[in-house]
């Protein structure tokens, strides 16, 4: 589908409302099994307000907010109907109108003062400069500094020096996600002016968040245009090229049966993640790996996507522990991840679930 | 007449299911008071609401589901259960308003067995779901209905739904083995382990088709097979439909075992063949395909190809044929599908080779005989075969509905009940794979003659208060 032909959200909702064609894609609808909780209603919802059957109401809203924003329908429709768009342009409209829930008035306090919606620190702005800058953002600063320090450490084992950048700043993904359009495009403006001061001709991303974002979101929700000549990469492939080379290796060792959990956003991305999975069975063996039942196109986010974790917590925390109990059902004694949102959301729930979780950066660096 | 919620009721639903799983939220009973159907979308679409249910529960097993009828008799409420909601005939609505049992939390796989190939799951399951998991296995239940990504495993039995391959694997009854029941007074059952044998009656078949008005169907076994090591696909254009039927008459009575044969009629060849996959032609567009192992499969299609050859069809290759499998669902996905303003129903049938033809052209000249100066078009393909006879898959379509919802809804009513009377008037059934629900209720009598008060007595057994999803199937709550 080209540019020009794109549904308005008007015309998406319009069409969606009465389309099942997803469901089985959808996560929230898998782990709440509500009817309600499903893109069709989630369009049907909208569509109603916009006719007057239903009005925004602190029950509705809440449901409007229930969608993960994970893009898995859009990935699973075969006419590409942008309906996490329209959902989004809903609760921009809800935002604007000031009748959004109340915990999103929060994020947007904290995400205007402090740049995240974890900790009341600002940004740190280094003042460095490099050819190659590594997006360590909000969540790699407040909830994964320990993967950010390992794939730094990895990336130099590789021979390549990287500049952390955004340390602790929102790539606005959240803002965006929630109906804080202003917000998000601030956040991604500040983004955007510490990538053209560091100098970076690259940008190294952890997770498919991130690249999404930087890729999509920025262009097309927000409007805002990322910088020319600046390259964006996961630090993954990076290091699978480095591998390649001979420039970096890891010691291989049986830590047991494990699987990999494609990171939130991936399947929307439209790659597959290859690159995780082949450093992985090289640190800890092929015969070891195990796939999950959510995987790829299909995988399902941990629950730290859309900001669920704020304004849902109870949804976040069943995805999670879905993630748990799929990697459990595939056999795995430890599942691994490589996104620091992601990392740190299923730490939180992996004592109920039982499968201790890591961080792909962590686990490998150990295995220089 | 059925009793409204109370205070009561509610508590009682929840201390069987938790109050997390019971729901009267406004956003709720919306989206539970429509379904696929038309009717209560234009309604919607018209700014009116249909009837919405009193309360909405989740159950999580088949104790619960029980226990939640029992409650609807104890207290006169109706009970509708509901799985994915994509049923066309408005068999989920809630016309009576009652207790809503959403299936889809009985959504466990609970054995996949690679032995007997056969797979046991809670009926509640996604269908797009439970596929994946057989594919993960290199397995697949044969069943794959334009709804499999929405529609549930109790979904596919309850209306005797058939799929785009069920001319080689049959309709999902045919693939059922046992199915674990939940009767309209509560009591649980499970019909035998297997399908075929001679221990007395087949009383299994009788919640095939019941669509919820006989109790719930809460889990069942299905047989599966192995995914194929081929599948072939060809495209041929007959120069009529006449042609196509004989085609594919010969395809079934030869039982060369063809996994699909589907033919558009012309005024549908240049619709939806052209609006979908991009081909502009004239005549009658048929698709057939065979799978399995590819020398077998392969000898099958040069059989095929022999017989439409003698038929003087037009050979498109191989390309058309596997573009129309690969995109033989985007014909359901916005903007493909159909949309308001317009009218439409799938007014679709069945019926020997001998009537086949007849039939179609009847419908074609009742519809557009009847309609055609109200701008009422008529298109079908034919698509679900068998060795005696085939489907016919016809739709009327009227681009601009009247806006007034009550006028809109009796021109429907008229031209369905136009289209249903042709179809038992030419030795058609009232539908062949899309279920009765509300939609084609009041023709049921009708199209069972005498044989109907048999039907109405094996209800008052099943469902003795007749709590059981009222309204559908032409069971309606008797006057006390």
């Amino acid at each position: 589908m080209t540019a020009v032909q794109r549904p308005t959200p008007d015309e998406t909702t319009e069409g969606c409302r009465y389309c099942w064609m997803c469901r089985q894609a959808c996560p929230v609808g898998h782990v709440t099994a509500r009817e309600t909780y499903t893109p069709h209603a989630w369009a049907l919802t909208i569509e109603s307000v916009r006719r007057g059957q239903l009005q925004w109401t602190p029950e509705t809203t809440g449901v409007l907010y229930a969608c993960a924003d994970c893009g898995l329908c859009q990935a699973h429709c075969v006419t590409d109907r942008p309906l996490p768009e329209a959902i989004v342009a809903a609760r921009t409209g809800v935002v604007a109108r000031g009748e959004a829930v109340p915990v999103v008035r929060a994020i947007d306090e904290k995400l205007r003062a402090y740049a995240n919606p974890y900790r009341d620190e600002a940004p740190v702005s280094s003042g460095n400069t490099g050819t190659t800058a590594l997006f360590v953002g909000d969540a790699g600063q407040h909830l994964g500094a320990g993967e950010i320090a390992a794939a730094t450490a990895l990336l130099s084992a590789a021979g390549r020096k990287v500049v952390p950048i955004c340390e602790g700043r929102s790539s606005g993904l959240l803002a965006s996600s929630i109906g804080l359009r202003d917000t998000a495009a601030m956040l991604a403006a500040r983004v955007i002016d510490e990538v053209a001061r560091t100098g970076a001709t690259e940008v190294l991303v952890l997770g498919a968040g991130d690249r999404w974002t930087f890729d999509h979101v920025y262009p097309s929700r927000l409007g805002v245009t990322w910088p020319a000549g600046v390259t964006v990469r996961d630090v993954a492939d990076v290091l699978v090229d480095a591998q390649l080379q001979r420039q970096l290796s890891l010691r291989p060792v049986d830590a047991g049966i494990y699987a990999y959990v494609d990171p939130c956003h991936a399947a929307r991305t439209g790659r597959s993640r290859p690159a995780p999975r082949t450093l992985l069975r090289a640190a800890f063996g092929g015969p070891q790996a195990r796939e999950l039942f959510w995987r790829e196109h299909r995988g399902h986010p941990c629950g730290s996507v859309g900001g669920l974790q704020f304004t849902h917590p109870e949804i976040a925390s069943r995805l999670s522990d879905a993630r748990l109990a799929d990697g459990k059902a595939a056999g795995a004694t430890w599942l691994v991840t490589d996104d620091p949102a992601c990392l740190h959301h299923l730490r939180g729930r992996s004592t109920e679930g039982g499968v201790p979780v890591r961080g792909l950066y962590e686990a490998l660096a150990e295995r220089l | 007449m059925f009793k409204p919620l109370t205070e009561d009721v509610r508590r009682s639903l929840e201390a069987i299911v938790g109050s997390d799983h019971v729901s009267t939220r406004d956003t709720d009973l919306l989206t539970y008071s429509v379904d696929a159907y038309w009717m209560p979308q234009m309604w919607l679409d018209r700014g009116r609401r249909t009837p919405p249910p009193d309360v909405i529960v989740h159950p999580g097993s088949t104790e619960e589901v029980a226990a939640i009828i029992r409650i609807g008799n104890e207290h006169q409420m109706p009970v509708i259960p509901w799985g994915g909601g994509s049923g066309t005939q408005g068999g989920a609505l809630p016309i009576h308003g009652g207790i809503m049992v959403d299936m889809k939390r009985m959504n466990r796989i609970l054995e996949i067995n690679d032995r007997s190939f056969t797979v046991r799951a809670q009926a509640g399951v996604n269908g797009g779901q439970l596929e994946w998991a057989l594919n993960d296995r290199g397995l697949t239940l044969p069943h794959y209905p334009a709804s499999a990504n929405c529609a549930t495993l109790g979904g596919y039995l309850a209306p005797r739904g058939s799929g785009t391959i069920s001319t080689k694997y049959g309709k999902a009854e045919d693939l059922v083995m046992n199915m674990e029941v939940v009767l309209g007074d509560g009591t649980i059952i499970r019909t035998p382990e297997v399908p075929h044998h001679a221990s007395g009656p087949d009383f299994m078949r009788l919640f095939l088709g019941s669509e919820g008005t006989f109790g719930i169907i809460t889990e069942a076994t299905m047989q599966i097979t192995r995914l194929p090591e081929v599948r072939l696909f060809r495209a041929l254009l007959f120069k009529d439909v006449a042609t196509g039927i004989e085609m594919g008459r010969r395809l079934m009575t030869d039982r060369l075992e063809p996994l699909v044969i589907r033919m558009y009629d012309a005024p549908s060849t240049k619709l939806l063949v052209k609006r979908v996959l991009g081909y502009e032609l004239d005549g009658a567009y048929m698709i057939i395909g065979f799978d399995g192992f590819a020398d077998i499969a392969a000898l099958q299609e040069q059989r095929a190809m022999r017989i439409a050859e003698e038929l003087g069809a037009q050979d498109l290759g191989r390309e058309p044929g596997e573009k129309w499998w690969e995109k033989r669902y985007d014909f359901y996905y916005p903007p493909h599908s159909l949309k308001f303003p317009a009218m439409y129903g799938t007014i679709e049938t069945v019926a020997t080779f001998d009537k086949i033809e007849k039939l179609y052209n009847a419908k074609k000249e009742a519809i557009e005989g009847t309609f055609g100066h109200l701008g009422v078009g008529y298109i079908g393909h034919f698509s679900h075969w068998w060795r005696w006879g085939a489907s016919l898959y016809d739709r009327f379509l009227l681009k601009e509905a009247p806006q007034d919802p009550a006028e809109a809804q009796a021109l429907h009513d008229k031209i369905w009940d136009v289209a249903v009377h042709t179809s038992l008037a030419n030795g058609g059934m009232a539908n062949e794979h899309h279920g009765v629900g509300l939609k084609l209720s009041r023709f049921m009598p009708a199209q069972y003659g005498a044989a109907w008060p048999l039907l109405e007595r094996i209800k008052d057994a099943m469902d003795p208060n007749r709590i059981m999803n009222p309204g559908k199937v032409g069971f309606e709550r008797k006057s006390s």
